[in-house]
């Protein structure tokens, strides 16, 4: 019998409407899909397509929160609230309550620069090196470099929430999200948290980010990027049943693996594959519903023995790279399996699978 | 020490060290130039500081930077990795990892927060932004120096990935991004992945090298940085009354771990142990620690419980220490509160007094040099401690080490955004 992480609470937030249930109609009907963004314009031969998200989080915070956040730090937070909310959360001891995030790079927004090179315009217009030394740098905002740090969104969510216990932020890209419920779920087994939450966001379509994929080339054909976030709350079977927490699955199995020199990707996918099913004590045939995640084609899973039919969130709704994992695993609970497979690939870099089963 | 000692295979032991920091090449040197109180701050040379009120860090000599011829596909992780491949090197050396034949057993756990957008990037970007930032695309593909490896160089897997290849680890390789508290976390992190059995070796460490200009004058904008300084050696200065902010520094420190039970299976040394690890967060604020410090206290409380010690086993405490107004009165209240009387005997030091603040790599860093301490019987001083702070009223050992023989300690991290970490170290057998 394999250790149960019941799942207490589901959030989503991304450019689709209606949280999970929501997401499961796009997937359904075969969403919008990645569309051609609109600005940057694309490269020669790189024909970038992303979703972007199509309305802000609607929060309240103050000034210093409103400053670091930046748009990934809002959704986490949005989708923190939501999914602690739903879990029934707030009357733990703040102390036993973790907390698990994986988080993107956070990049240099041209706003944030903006000032400061406008103060550092020479005479001609031009931008004067010297005159940013001089001082034109001052002109940026001074939580700026916060904001640039990738653990200020969780050091916000745990402030909101009060969360005060184990914590971890784990970075970056779609490994980063089968990690932290990997984590999240070995806190609970070890008894290090009474209740994990964990959450992740992807990176904004920034134009340094679509920068940085362009320029990829084929390390990042695979992704189309999408903007969104996602939250799930975790804590022992006993536990949810004793306080009588509604329960939507269990994550029974989890693994993550990163890709050796020369090892093929079907071969990482494999491994990480195997690695969830024997935590979960299935066989591949067992799992009635697969998630594809990341890079993971639906070619590439009969060869693994996985042959039952697959969603792919991310051909609806972009990929959404750390809270893609989660996304996937909220939305499993809604396939009309009783046991659910999702798998992740980032090429030959990293891949992982979770083991999820269904509540009646 | 512990009361109840844990079986063989859940102990955790140190069975290499690595490190290249503003002090040293090695572990070996860094801990000679510490002893003697020395200081690695100097003026900075990386970039051009000209027009900046602190122009002071602590870099890692060119002498002491890694001979290590690296393959192309490394190139893209820049200095961070540099640093934490010689690091590693020499950890891996120590422990003689290259003879362990399961290598899907050997786990990697790295806290830092790879390459930070260099001054170049940023006047790269401001060139081919329009008055609407609107970046040119093609422009940017145009500069030879915003290139593919653009792509991951602000990865922080990327360093982990890098040097899991070096190594030949095929265990997981966990990235930490938790600020100041990240090195510290990477070693609870791979405290977990033993005791739970999901490794049967862990190389955990930190890794960091943030003094360009952007990160710099990131630092200046938040006024954390030390003010007004006129001797370079003299710029850090926790607990002292006329400490003004902290000064940056790079560097990178990896540790071996594995079970007692493999550390003797494999004939290997054991330089010290892993009691416990705490971590909390301070859910107060996001530019401040809690005020009465309880965050950084839970966290102390979690790594003594987690180690099985009561406050009087702890024999030394390495401080986070920064020297910013703020941490060193809040850290002796957090300690107070974890300790309670007990804080009033025993030492209490800040590496950071000679090293500066490397972030993601400061709590590796300390955690090394406390270790290499038990098992000299010494304790690291706090230099430049001339002016108590009446708030900072514990034994800080000021100026000088101080000959204390001791087997356990406590080593504190505390992070930007309020993540806290704290290791419980023990001298091993």
């Amino acid at each position: 019998m394999p250790w149960r992480a019941a799942i207490t609470g589901r959030a989503l937030h991304g450019a689709w409407p209606g949280g999970v249930r929501g997401l499961r109609a796009a997937c359904a009907r075969g969403g919008q899909g990645p569309t051609p963004l609109p600005s940057p314009p694309a490269l020669p031969g790189h024909a970038l397509r992303g979703v972007r998200l199509a309305a802000e989080p609607p929060l309240r915070l103050y000034d210093a929160a409103e400053r670091v956040l930046g748009r990934h730090g809002r959704w986490l937070l949005a989708v923190a609230r939501e999914a602690h909310a739903e879990a029934g959360l707030h009357a733990w001891p703040r102390e036993q309550v973790g907390l698990c995030v994986a988080l993107g790079m956070v990049d240099p927004d041209a706003e944030d620069l903006a000032a400061a090179v406008a103060a550092s315009r020479a005479g001609d217009g031009s931008l004067s090196l010297e005159r940013f030394h001089a001082g034109g740098f001052r002109a940026m905002h001074p939580l700026w470099p916060l904001s640039m740090l990738g653990n200020v969104a969780a050091g916000q969510v745990a402030i909101d929430l009060d969360l005060r216990g184990d914590n971890t932020v784990l970075a970056s890209d779609g490994s980063a999200g089968v990690r932290v419920l990997l984590e999240a779920r070995r806190a609970l087994q070890a008894g290090a948290a009474g209740a994990v939450l964990a959450a992740a966001a992807s990176e904004p379509l920034t134009p340094a980010r679509a920068a940085r994929l362009a320029l990829a080339g084929p390390a990042a054909a695979w992704c189309e990027p999408g903007e969104g976030a996602a939250a799930l709350v975790l804590e022992p079977e006993a536990s949810a049943a004793a306080r009588g927490a509604r329960v939507a699955g269990w994550l029974v199995g989890a693994a993550a693996c990163h890709g050796l020199e020369g090892e093929p990707a079907a071969a990482l996918l494999g491994r990480a594959v195997q690695g969830a099913l024997s935590e979960a004590g299935w066989q591949p045939g067992e799992a009635g519903h697969v998630v594809r995640v990341g890079s993971v084609s639906a070619a590439s899973l009969g060869g693994l023995g996985l042959h039952a039919p697959a969603t792919a969130p991310g051909e609806a709704v972009g990929d959404l790279l750390g809270a893609a994992p989660l996304l996937a695993t909220a939305l499993a609970v809604e396939c009309g399996a009783p046991r659910v497979l999702v798998v992740h690939a980032e090429g030959s870099r990293a891949a992982g699978a979770l083991a999820v089963e269904v509540a009646a | 020490m512990p009361a109840t000692r844990r079986p063989d295979a859940e102990r955790v032991v140190v069975t290499g060290m690595g490190m290249v920091t503003c002090l040293g090449g090695d572990v070996a040197s860094t801990w000679a130039a510490a002893e003697a109180g020395r200081s690695g701050i100097r003026e900075l040379t990386l970039f051009d500081p000209r027009g900046l009120a602190c122009r002071v860090g602590g870099e890692v000599q060119p002498a002491w930077l890694p001979r290590i011829p690296l393959a192309p596909h490394e190139q893209s992780g820049g200095r961070p990795y540099l640093l934490a491949r010689g690091a590693a090197e020499e950890a891996a050396r120590q422990a003689g990892l290259a003879s362990i034949a399961t290598r899907d057993r050997i786990a990697l756990v790295l806290g830092g927060h790879a390459n930070t957008p260099s001054y170049d990037d940023l006047v790269t970007l401001a060139r081919h932004t329009d008055a609407q930032g609107g970046v040119s695309l093609p422009g940017l593909a145009g500069e030879a120096a915003y290139g593919a490896h653009q792509f991951h160089r602000r990865r922080c897997d990327h360093a982990p990935a890098l040097l899991a290849r070096s190594l030949d680890v095929r265990g997981p390789a966990l990235p930490v991004v938790s600020a100041c508290a990240a090195g510290g976390q990477a070693i609870g992190e791979a405290l977990k992945l033993l005791r739970e059995q999901r490794a049967q070796v862990v190389v955990a460490g930190g890794t960091e090298c943030q003094l360009n200009y952007s990160a710099y004058i990131g630092c200046v904008l938040l006024g954390a940085l030390a003010k007004r300084v006129n001797e370079p050696d003299k710029a850090s200065r926790p607990f002292d009354r006329r400490r003004s902010g902290f000064v940056m520094a790079e560097g990178s420190a990896m540790l071996v771990l594995e079970t007692l039970a493999s550390a003797r299976a494999r004939g290997q040394r054991v330089l010290g142990e892993i009691l416990g690890y705490g971590d909390s967060a301070d859910g107060f604020r996001i530019t401040d620690m809690h005020p009465e410090g309880l965050g950084g206290a839970q966290a102390m409380a979690a790594a003594l419980a987690d180690a099985g010690l009561a406050p009087d086993d702890v024999q030394y405490v390495n401080a986070h220490g920064t020297s910013t107004p703020l941490n060193d009165p809040t850290e002796t209240l957090a300690i107070k509160h974890a300790l309670g009387e007990h804080a009033r005997r025993v030492p209490i030091s800040s590496n950071k007094s000679m090293m500066g603040h490397s972030f993601g790599a400061a709590g590796a860093i300390e955690a090394v040099l406390t270790l290499v301490g038990m098992q000299r019987g010494v304790v690291l001083p706090t230099i430049n401690l001339e002016v108590p702070d009446p708030r900072c009223d514990l034994d800080y050992v000021p100026n000088q080490a101080r000959a204390v023989a001791h087997r356990v300690a406590l080593s504190n991290s505390f992070g930007f955004g309020g993540q806290n970490a704290c290791l419980a170290l023990g001298a091993g057998e």
